[in-house]
């Protein structure tokens, strides 16, 4: 969800008007959703329909998050399909793909510099550079192993170590 | 930020090129370039489009299901495992370690993306460009676009000889 966040003062008016959840308390369910892997939105619906209204509620806010890009995705999906190897197509999208591993760049760097420094650079985290490292090695050394595996073992490192 | 999704990556490459070899690195790619213009998560767009390009509709139906609900089910467990706890120095331990392998993870997509997604000085161009503007804190939707319309003057209009 590019610039997903952008929504995140109208979630809280909404929450606070159905008495659902703080503003305080959602600031900590997104640090929560933007430290697991996976879709900061999707996650976050999880974890506030969990909270409103248990196990159905999660499942609910999950499947209403996601039916919306589905059903988009699938009109857009027939459309890219179709148009897949059309002039303006390519054009655009040779234009698209340098800017878009430049966005994935830059969410690398952010992380990084949450994850690897204090705030605004007033300190180095060395040991979590050396976890992010070892981390870099292996992959390095292993081509075909698991990212699965790998977040698991840097987890259970970051506990060990940190 | 909406740095999220972008973990989902490694994981997309390794099932979808590597193994099963559904897509190639410049579909890949493409896919997130129309997941940063739609609304919704990469990881959810990205199954909906392959699944739909495999099996149709209800290919894609079913092939986000299958990346909802891992997703579903690991914060809905984190949800009543970790509760409010998520504080706990521990778990930040953890999600500090998984984050600086998260880093690694995405500086090696960048680089194969870069290998295959980049030909041309004019693609390095557009790469820098759009890094300088993200660190101006210009807009990531405003980058898009532009990337897109100049792609689309430079290539399909030839509006400058290269």
């Amino acid at each position: 969800m590019a610039g997903g966040l952008a929504m995140v003062p109208l979630f809280i008016v909404e929450f606070e008007k159905h008495g659902w959840m703080t503003g305080e308390r959602f600031m900590d369910v997104l640090s929560l959703a933007q430290m697991t892997p996976g879709a900061i939105a999707m996650n976050s619906a999880t974890y506030v329909g969990n909270s409103v209204a248990g196990v159905p509620g999660g499942i609910l806010a999950t499947g209403a998050l996601a039916a919306p890009s589905v059903i988009i995705m699938l009109v857009l999906s027939n459309f890219l399909m179709k148009a897949r190897d059309h002039p303006v197509k390519k054009a655009v999208f040779k234009g698209l793909k340098p800017v878009t591993i430049a966005l994935i760049l830059f969410a690398g760097l952010q992380i990084a510099e949450k994850t690897f420094f204090g705030d605004n650079f007033t300190s180095i985290r060395w040991k979590v550079i050396v976890v992010g490292i070892v981390a870099g090695f292996i992959q390095y050394k292993v081509k075909k192993i698991n990212p699965v595996f790998l977040i698991v073992f840097s987890g259970i490192a970051g506990i060990l170590f940190l | 930020m909406f740095g999220g999704g972008y973990a989902m990556i490694p994981l997309l490459e390794r099932e979808l090129i590597d193994k099963k070899k559904w897509i190639t690195n410049d579909d890949l790619l493409d896919i997130i370039s129309f997941s940063q213009m739609t609304p919704g998560t990469i990881a959810i767009n990205a199954a909906t489009h392959i699944g739909n390009t495999q099996g149709k509709a209800w290919g894609g139906i079913v092939a986000s299901l299958g990346v909802v609900t891992p997703s579903l089910l690991i914060i809905t467990l984190l949800y009543y495992l970790v509760g409010d706890h998520f504080e706990s120095e521990i778990v930040q331990k953890a999600f500090t370690g998984i984050r600086a392998c998260l880093v690694a993870m995405i500086c090696r997509s960048v680089y194969k993306l870069i290998r295959s997604g980049m030909k041309g000085s004019v693609s390095i161009i557009f790469f820098l460009l759009a890094l300088l503007s993200l660190f101006c804190g210009v807009h990531p939707v405003l980058i898009i676009v532009a990337g897109a319309a100049l792609g689309f003057l430079i290539w399909k209009m030839s509006l400058f000889k290269l």
